[in-house]
């Protein structure tokens, strides 16, 4: 099983606020209108190599779910219960975000 | 009052004052007058962990000089281990090889050292301490020695505008990872001597359009700057984390006596640690609330850098204008050549 696992040198955050409110506008479309860029806020944020980089509520869930325990099937099926859309599109999602950061080195994905 | 959500849920980096206590008398120095006492070893303890609960990442210790204050190892120590990534500016006269040792021990995850020159002369003189600039290069060596990262911070003044190349040499041989160029700050003894030290808006201008030139160009050292003026040289994307400072918006600054201010530079008192919840002071602070929306003033109004610089160093306007949103005084666009 190859394991999604975080670069260890990397300094990173859970943003809570901004990812208590991003869980409530997903429980709530209705709420969007109060907020419209809520969902684009930076939920998780990651300093490495002196650059800040924000991720969304998609790319946060990924990013705290890279462990060193799942592989991208078991990240999938926890993403699946969490975000409602179909799994064809979410696999996709979470393709294209693990090649950007693992292009990045900060992301291995590792036997 | 709306939380603003925009905001990070909490300061990146807490600038902490332990002491003022300093053994050198700098010619730029912002804290020389101030003399706030400091806390007893257990309320700095609660102080490290409410913040490492709050997730705030990265202390920087300074002051003052962090290693005149006595109990720097027993408290980076205990930061460390309450999981706050420590490090400290220090001028390095005390830092000796048994002092890098403890740093290392102690769990410092870097160490800045300032260093104004190449030139042993004029570093000596701009930190008013003979002998500094041997002491600031022998730290660099017991910090390699120790295995402990380090800096160089270095302000950028009148004396030093024109020796990089011997300032990047520094860096380079005495195995400093990255070159600091601070701006030059107008508070305290800063203000004072600034009519020798500080440089005109048109030489701030040059010195920035010719230092993006040399960042460039290095590879053996990261040469990092911390002014949003920065923006407004031609054809410079600054690529910052928040446009303008990123006082009240990324990091804020711990006095000794827990009272918080917006950054060092800015000595306007925001509430206290130890007295008032944080969350409250970040997100509902009216000075923070007001330096982070700012209205253009003057010059700054209507000028395409404004989106990125948000007028500039906030704390060098408040010295010089009293206020938050007039333009920075080392801007060099003015409005006639910006129009036409």
């Amino acid at each position: 099983m190859a394991v999604l696992t975080r670069a260890p040198s990397v300094q990173w955050r859970v943003e809570e606020h901004r990812e208590e409110k991003a869980l409530e506008v997903l429980a709530d479309p209705d709420r969007l209108g109060e907020d419209p860029d809520v969902m684009e806020l930076g939920t998780v944020t990651i300093l490495a190599g002196g650059v800040m980089h924000q991720l969304n509520l998609l790319g946060g869930r990924i990013w705290t779910l890279c462990d060193g325990t799942r592989d991208r099937a078991a990240v999938l099926d926890e993403l699946l219960g969490v975000f409602e859309v179909d799994r064809q599109t979410l696999s996709r999602d979470l393709d294209e975000f693990l090649a950007d950061m693992i292009g990045k080195g900060l992301i291995r994905e590792e036997e | 009052m709306k939380r603003n959500d925009g905001l990070l849920s909490a300061p990146l980096t807490i600038n902490w004052s332990l002491s003022y206590d300093c053994n050198f008398s700098c010619s730029h120095c912002y804290s020389r007058d101030l003399g706030d006492g400091g806390l007893p070893r257990e309320e700095i303890f609660r102080i490290a962990d409410l913040l490492a609960a709050k997730g705030v990442m990265f202390v920087n210790f300074g002051g003052g000089e962090p290693l005149v204050y006595g109990n720097l190892f027993d408290v980076a120590a205990y930061a460390s281990g309450a999981g706050l990534k420590v490090t400290m500016n220090s001028n390095g006269f005390l830092l000796e090889r048994r002092a890098a040792a403890e740093i290392a021990r102690a769990g410092f995850h870097s160490v800045g050292i300032s260093i104004d020159s190449p030139v042993r002369e004029v570093h000596d003189r701009f930190r008013n301490m003979p002998g500094s600039f041997d002491r600031a290069l022998a730290a660099l060596d017991h910090l390699r020695e120790a295995g402990v990262p380090s800096t160089v911070s270095c302000v950028v003044n009148r004396l030093n505008v024109n020796n990089w190349d011997g300032m990047i040499a520094l860096c380079s041989d005495h195995g400093a990872e990255t070159l600091y160029l601070h701006n030059y700050k107008c508070t305290g003894m800063g203000l004072a001597n600034m009519g020798g030290l500080d440089l005109s808006p048109e030489e701030w201008g040059r010195f920035y359009a010719g230092a993006l030139e040399i960042q460039r160009a290095v590879n053996d050292i990261t040469i990092s700057f911390d002014d949003p003026i920065m923006a407004a040289v031609p054809g410079h994307d600054p690529r910052t984390a928040v446009p303008g400072s990123t006082c009240g918006k990324l990091s804020l600054h711990l006095k000794p006596n827990g009272d918080l201010t917006p950054c060092g530079f800015i000595p306007v008192v925001i509430g206290n640690i130890l007295e008032d919840e944080l969350d409250d002071i970040w997100f509902y602070s009216p000075v923070l609330q007001s330096m982070r929306a700012k209205t253009p003033q003057g010059k700054c109004d209507g000028c395409e850098s404004y989106k990125t610089c948000l007028g500039g160093c906030t704390a060098r306007v408040f010295a010089l204008t009293g206020t938050f949103d007039q333009p920075d005084p080392h801007c060099w666009i003015e409005e006639e050549d910006r129009d036409g």
